[in-house]
């Protein structure tokens, strides 16, 4: 209880920092970025059988890159007529940012970002079946135990691409479009995969998700203004 | 302030894209059954035979007739019981009935999510009585889901034959 106060007094603190803006023209605003993956919300809504949460970081190493990592969860739970199926895991990805738009034009749009991306992701889940029936309309439905839990891992790359607006100070929200490229997975050989964590529906070697982030930065650094590394 | 009708017209496109991939429903037949077709041993060989009636049931399942006095039938259509090792059909043509055994291996396969699972048979052995039938062979002992071909002949002497 005592840990929690600390932690929210702590988080209180840093957002009530407020950056003097006596030399803003100059210096930019650095700080580790945390953010949540809303889109699971969307997912539960549409798709109730299965849960995820994700959570993402950021940091801007150098004028307009910015290493990134995500790390989430998911859980499945199916239950049909035919058979339950329970899956679960968790992902994380890494990899960088590059912000095309330069922050310069506009002062109050200096840390939005129209960005391109990669991503380094890896899974570890596992799944199994229990109460499988097979139905037979002349004998009768005969229920046969249970395929038993199997753990699993699949690596892909994700390219991004994405925008994300400081809609307040420090806080901003963003939507990011990805195309992914599965490099290796594990198979089931008894029963096929519904869901890879951070992936999606399991049936094919490419796919395309979406994020829609909500994100704090910490305003810890202060750097001068430079121009961007490349391009 | 220009900026947050893009983000809102993304998460609208985000929305419209989740929507339009939805779980179908299982659009498959399940049926894994062995079928059946009827012979009659000639001189020059066997020649493929329909009975004139034919009345077929699971022998524990009287009460519930797979073919009904159906007539001229050349081949039956049989779903084996996914619960034993074995299947066991009454045969009825005219006044005379001959009971068929078959015994097999089960296999447990994955379809799909949508289907579930499906039981596919290994057939080991075949049996008749021999009151009308004379004897009865393997042809094709897979049985697996919506197969049309023969996996088992049925030989009829050409004395009990009426049709052909």
């Amino acid at each position: 209880m005592k840990r929690t106060l600390t932690y929210t007094f702590l988080l209180l603190t840093l957002l009530a920092i407020d950056v003097p803006d006596g030399s803003a023209q100059e210096k930019r605003i650095r700080g580790l970025r945390l953010g949540v993956d809303v889109s699971g919300l969307v997912w539960q809504y549409v798709e109730p059988q299965s849960f995820s949460v994700a959570i993402s970081a950021d940091y801007e190493i150098m004028p307009a890159i910015y290493m990134a990592a995500e790390a989430g969860r998911l859980k499945v739970d199916r239950n049909k007529s035919n058979f339950n199926y329970t899956a679960e895991g968790y992902y994380a990805r890494l990899g960088a940012d590059y912000n095309f738009i330069q922050n310069d034009v506009d002062p109050t749009a200096k840390y939005d970002m129209l960005y391109g991306g990669i991503r380094f992701s890896g899974a570890r889940y596992s799944h199994q079946a229990e109460n499988i029936t097979f139905q037979n309309d002349y004998w009768g439905d005969y229920q046969s135990g249970s395929m038993p839990r199997s753990n699993m891992g699949a690596y892909w790359v994700e390219l991004v691409a994405g925008l994300r607006v400081e809609a307040l100070k420090n806080f901003f929200i963003g939507w990011s479009v990805r195309g992914q490229f599965m490099l290796s997975r594990d198979n089931d050989k008894r029963i096929e995969t519904w869901m890879i964590p951070g992936y999606g529906k399991a049936d094919q070697n490419t796919g395309l998700s979406f994020t829609y982030s909500l994100s704090y930065r910490i305003p810890l650094t202060r750097v001068p203004e430079q121009p961007p590394a490349f391009f | 302030m220009k900026k947050y009708p893009a983000v809102l017209l993304m998460f609208g496109l985000m929305l419209l894209l989740i929507f339009s991939c939805r779980e179908e429903e299982c659009d498959q037949t399940l049926r894994t059954n062995a079928v059946f077709s009827f012979l009659t041993i000639q001189p020059e060989g066997p020649v493929d035979t329909a009975l004139p009636v034919l009345t077929v049931y699971g022998e524990t399942r009287k009460d519930s007739l797979l073919y009904d006095s159906a007539s001229t039938i050349e081949q039956v259509s049989l779903p084996l019981d996914p619960s034993r090792d074995y299947s066991r059909f009454v045969f009825q043509t005219d006044s005379l009935s001959d009971t068929v055994e078959l015994t097999y291996n089960r296999h447990q396969k994955f379809l799909s999510h949508e289907c579930g699972f499906i039981t596919e048979y290994e057939i080991q052995q075949a049996a008749t009585t021999n009151h009308h039938f004379d004897s009865i062979a393997i042809v094709k002992p897979q049985v697996n889901i919506n197969d049309n071909e023969t996996h088992i002949n049925i030989y009829l002497s050409p004395a009990d034959t009426t049709g052909n």
